[in-house]
C-alpha cells in the first residue's frame, strides 16, 4: 500500500506550431492517503488522464513533483486505460501472466480473479475474439493480478452498458475489499464516482484546479442503493453551485 | 476457392503450358526450343551425374547466408531509424543513394574492392537487399502502437519482455514482408553475381550454357531453381505466416 503526494506546478503539451503551448496542468495538490479509494470527477479534457500518466511515470516532462512516500522504491502499479489495451498475440491468460513480475507471480490469484470475473472460460482465447466488455474485465483481472501498491484506472467502465458496467463495479468493489491498496479513479460519471469513492476530487476545466473534495460517508454496503447515490448527488449539487454545468 | 480446388487449378494450368510449349517446338523443329521432354532427360541426366545438385547446392549456400545477413543487418538498422528520427534524417539520404544504385555497379565494385572472391559475392548480394528490408521494418517501427508501449512502461515489462512480447508480434508481417520480397530479389541477382565473377554456381553453369547456346540445359536448371525457391515458400514461409495469423479473427 501506498499514499500519493500530488503537486504539479506547471504540465504542458509542446505545441505543434511552435508557440507557446497552453499548460494543462497548473498548481495542482492532491494527497491520496494509503489504501484510500479516490475518484477524479471533471469534465472532459480537464487534464485527468494526462494526470493518470503523470502518476505512473509515462510522462515525466513536468514540472512539479510526485511523491509516493516510499522513498526509492516505486511502488507497483496497476493500470486500468481508458481502451483494455490487451496484447492481441497472446492469449488471455498470457496477457495477464506477463504484466505480474517474477516475485508477485501468484497462480492462485489469477485462477480466482478468471473466476469472479467470469473469464475462467476464455482463458486461453486471443483477445479479439472477446466483446468489449470481457476485454475490459481482462484487463482490469491484469491489473488486480499483480497485486498493486496503487491502482491507476482511467474511466475502465466507459462504454460498457449499464448492467455490465454496474456488475464490473461490485466486482471492482469485491476485488479492493479483499485486498486493500491505495486507487485512483478518473471518472466524468459522478453517479459511478459516489458508488465507488472514499472521497471525491472535483477537477476544474483545463488548466486543471481542484474545485473541492468531498469524502462520500454512505456506508459501503448500502452503495447499491440508487435512491441514496441520487440523493447524495442531488445535496451535492445543490451545495456546491460551482460544479453546476461543470459534471 | 478450397485448396483442393486450387491445387487442381494450378495442374490443369501446368499441363496446358506443358502442351503449349510441346506443340511449339514439335512445329519450329530448331534447337533454339527443345520439347519438354528432352529438357527432363537433361534434367535427369545431371542429376545423376551429381553436376547439377553441386551448383545448385553452392547458389543455395550464398542464398541462404545472404539472405540471413541481409536480413539481420537491415532488420537492426531500420529499427533504429524507425526509432530514432534524429538517425534517420542523417542516414535516410545514404538509403534513397544505395536503394537506386544498379544491382550491376554494386557487384562490380564489389568484385573491383574486395577481389575475385566469396566474400565480394556475398557482399555484393547483402548490400543489394539491405537498403529494401531497411526501409520495410522502419515503416514497421514507426507504425508500431504507442498504446501498447505505455502499457509496457507501466507494467514494467522491461526491455527483454518488451521486445519480445510487444514489438515483435508487431515487426513480424514486416519482416515475412521482407523475407518474401527479399528470396525473390536476391535469388534473381544472385545468379548475375556468380556469373560475372565465380567459377561454380547455378549463374555460372547458365553462362556456360549460352555461350553454347544450350538451351536444354538452360531450361533444366531454370527448372530446378525455381522448383527449390517454390519449395521454400510454401514449406518454410507460408507456415511461418500462418502461425503469425493465428491470433487473428
Amino acid at each position: 500500500m501506498t499514499a500519493v503526494h500530488i503537486a504539479i506546478s506547471r504540465k504542458a503539451f509542446p505545441s505543434p506550431g511552435g508557440t507557446r503551448a497552453n499548460p494543462i496542468i497548473t498548481d495542482l495538490a492532491i494527497t491520496i492517503d494509503r489504501g484510500e479509494f479516490v475518484c477524479l470527477v471533471g469534465p472532459s479534457g480537464c487534464g485527468k488522464s494526462t494526470l493518470l500518466h503523470l502518476v505512473a511515470g509515462l510522462d515525466r516532462d513536468f514540472e512539479g513533483r510526485i511523491d509516493f512516500g516510499t522513498g526509492d522504491i516505486t511502488p507497483q502499479i496497476g493500470y486500468v486505460f481508458q481502451n483494455p489495451r490487451l496484447l492481441p498475440w497472446r492469449t488471455v491468460r498470457q496477457n495477464i501472466e506477463l504484466a505480474m513480475p517474477h516475485e508477485r507471480k501468484d497462480e492462485q490469484l489469477v485462477e480466482h480473479l478468471l473466476e469472479v470475473m467470469g473469464l475462467t472460460a476464455v482463458q486461453q482465447q486471443y483477445p479479439e475474439r472477446l466483446s468489449l466488455g470481457m476485454s475490459r474485465r481482462v484487463a482490469l483481472v491484469r491489473a488486480f493480478a499483480i497485486q498493486p501498491d496503487l491502482l491507476l484506472m482511467d474511466e475502465p467502465f466507459v462504454s460498457l452498458d449499464a448492467p455490465t458496467a454496474r456488475r464490473v463495479r461490485q466486482l471492482l468493489i469485491r476485488v479492493w475489499e479483499e485486498r486493500p491498496h491505495t486507487v485512483l479513479f478518473v471518472t466524468h460519471d459522478l453517479r459511478e464516482a459516489i458508488a465507488l469513492a472514499d472521497r471525491l476530487v472535483f477537477l476544474g476545466p483545463s488548466p486543471t484546479r481542484v474545485l473541492a473534495a468531498i469524502r462520500v460517508d454512505i456506508p459501503r454496503e448500502q452503495r447499491e442503493d440508487e435512491a441514496l447515490i441520487e440523493g447524495f448527488r442531488a445535496e451535492l449539487m445543490g451545495g456546491f453551485s460551482a460544479l453546476n454545468g461543470l459534471i | 476457392m478450397t485448396p483442393t480446388q486450387w491445387n487442381s487449378g494450378a495442374a490443369v494450368s501446368a499441363l496446358l503450358l506443358l502442351g503449349l510449349w510441346h506443340m511449339g517446338a514439335l512445329s519450329l523443329q530448331s534447337p533454339m526450343l527443345p520439347p519438354p521432354l528432352d529438357v527432363a532427360e537433361v534434367l535427369v541426366r545431371d542429376i545423376r551425374t551429381g553436376q547439377l545438385p553441386y551448383h545448385l547446392g553452392v547458389t543455395l549456400a550464398r542464398l541462404t547466408v545472404s539472405f540471413a545477413l541481409a536480413m539481420s543487418v537491415g532488420t537492426a538498422i531500420g529499427i533504429a531509424l524507425g526509432g530514432h528520427p534524429g538517425l534517420n534524417r542523417l542516414f535516410d539520404p545514404w538509403l534513397v543513394l544505395l536503394l537506386n544504385v544498379p544491382a550491376l555497379v554494386t557487384m562490380i565494385l564489389c568484385y573491383v574492392w574486395l577481389g575475385l572472391g566469396e566474400t565480394a559475392a556475398i557482399t555484393a548480394v547483402v548490400i543489394n537487399k539491405i537498403p529494401n528490408v531497411v526501409v520495410t521494418l522502419r515503416e514497421g517501427t514507426r507504425s508500431l502502437d504507442r498504446d501498447l508501449m505505455e502499457l509496457a512502461q507501466a507494467y514494467r515489462f522491461g526491455w527483454i519482455k518488451t521486445f519480445r512480447h510487444v514489438i515483435w508480434p508487431q515487426l513480424y508481417p514486416f519482416i515475412m514482408a521482407a523475407s518474401r520480397t527479399g528470396l525473390a530479389l536476391i535469388w534473381k541477382i544472385i545468379l548475375v553475381v556468380e556469373l560475372l565473377g565465380r567459377s561454380n554456381g547455378m549463374g555460372y553453369q547458365l553462362h556456360l550454357f549460352f555461350q553454347m547456346f544450350d538451351v536444354a540445359s538452360i531450361l533444366a536448371y531454370t527448372f530446378a531453381f525455381v522448383l527449390v525457391v517454390q519449395t521454400i515458400e510454401l514449406l518454410l514461409l507460408r507456415p511461418l505466416d500462418r502461425r503469425a495469423k493465428r491470433w487473428r479473427r
